[in-house]
């Protein structure tokens, strides 16, 4: 990717202010000055060679320290200190095949087969009698049924697999931005969760504590619904839930999930 | 094992108790820890007067969001410095 610099008067050096790259002049019109793109590599002109093994790349492209970037050399004096010791992730140990139980265990079941819109349509070729030309069948009910159900032998309002979907807004009503239309419909937060315990896996779970908010969000049962639902196994330390209140069943359920 | 903190549900008025009422029947619920707000910020020393059953310092209303300076943020009085 060129690199665009001014360097000023036509009858300036044309060499690069921040390297001695070699340089595309442009003038511009009705201007003193002269844009000119650094397209990398060494100006041979002036002499000014790639080092052996280093890419061809912009003198400017570097490092302060005179590096290209990514990892050093080791022994690289400019790197960390041989008696200094590594930062390590402390990413728990996982045998193949075991499967988490934390929070972010109700995102996989989810995606794996949960429908929050209720048991989709079956499709053509798992309806009974498929074996023997259902598809067939399939498709000419469909057809057939098409000028009750609209043009796609759908039924209106819903989706290919027989979910809801949301009606358009009709004339004149007020435009709702995604965010909103998503906490009204209690979006489940599940990339908090999951988050959570990425948090959690990096750092340990002791020094993890969540916190949900009911007053903001209102209806805190549904946004979080994977955390009120999942136990909290080896997870977080703690969950922090503000406005509680002891007689609401989120809470109760909450405390049943979550046992300290 | 992971614990349970909450913050019991209170009116924008602080009640006079500093929502110790609330706070306790969250904790007959199960809840293993309170986490009082806006009571810690009038009373340096919350926790002393409700165990002794002290009066709190009623909330600056204009204090309630920290702007700068000591004013509603160290200024609150604790007990042993309020004249008898």
């Amino acid at each position: 990717m060129p690199t665009t610099v001014s360097i000023g008067p036509a009858s300036a050096s044309s060499s690069c202010p921040a390297g001695r790259c070699r340089l595309r002049r442009r003038p511009v019109p009705d201007h003193e000055t002269t844009t000119a793109e650094c397209v990398g590599g060494p100006d041979r002109r002036r002499g000014d060679h790639a080092e052996p093994g280093r890419p061809d790349l912009p003198r400017h492209s570097r490092t302060p320290q005179g590096g290209l970037g990514g990892r050093l050399a080791p022994g690289d004096p400019r790197g960390r200190p041989a008696d200094v010791p590594a930062v390590e992730a402390r990413r728990p140990e996982r045998a193949p095949g075991d499967q988490w139980a934390g929070p972010g265990r109700a995102f996989a079941d989810h995606v794996a087969g949960q429908d929050l819109h209720g048991p989709p349509a079956p499709a053509a070729r798992d309806a009974p009698g498929a074996a023997d030309g259902g598809d067939r069948r399939d498709r000419r009910r469909l057809r057939d049924s098409g000028a009750q159900r609209g043009r796609s032998g759908l039924r209106r309002g819903r989706g290919a697999r027989g979910q809801r979907a949301s009606p358009p807004p009709g004339p004149g009503a007020e435009h709702e931005p995604a965010h909103r239309l998503l906490r009204r419909r209690a979006g489940n937060r599940v990339r908090f969760a999951v988050e959570v315990q990425a948090v959690a896996e990096a750092i340990g779970p002791p020094r993890v504590g969540p916190r949900i908010n009911a007053v903001d969000e209102g209806n805190t049962g549904a946004i979080y619904r994977t955390l009120r639902r999942e136990p909290a196994g080896d997870g977080p330390a703690y969950l922090h839930v503000l406005a509680a209140q002891p007689e609401d069943a989120l809470h109760r359920e909450i405390r049943a999930t979550w046992r300290g | 094992m992971a614990g349970l903190i909450a913050n019991p549900k209170l009116p924008e008025a602080l009640p006079a108790d500093g929502g110790r009422h609330e706070g306790e029947r969250l904790l007959a619920a199960g809840t293993d820890l309170i986490a009082p707000g806006r009571a810690f910020i009038a009373n340096p020393d919350l926790v002393g007067r409700l165990r002794t059953g002290a009066a709190l310092n009623p909330l600056r209303g204009k204090d309630f969001m920290y702007t700068g300076g000591e004013s509603g943020y160290t200024d609150h009085p604790a007990l042993d410095t309020v004249p008898a």
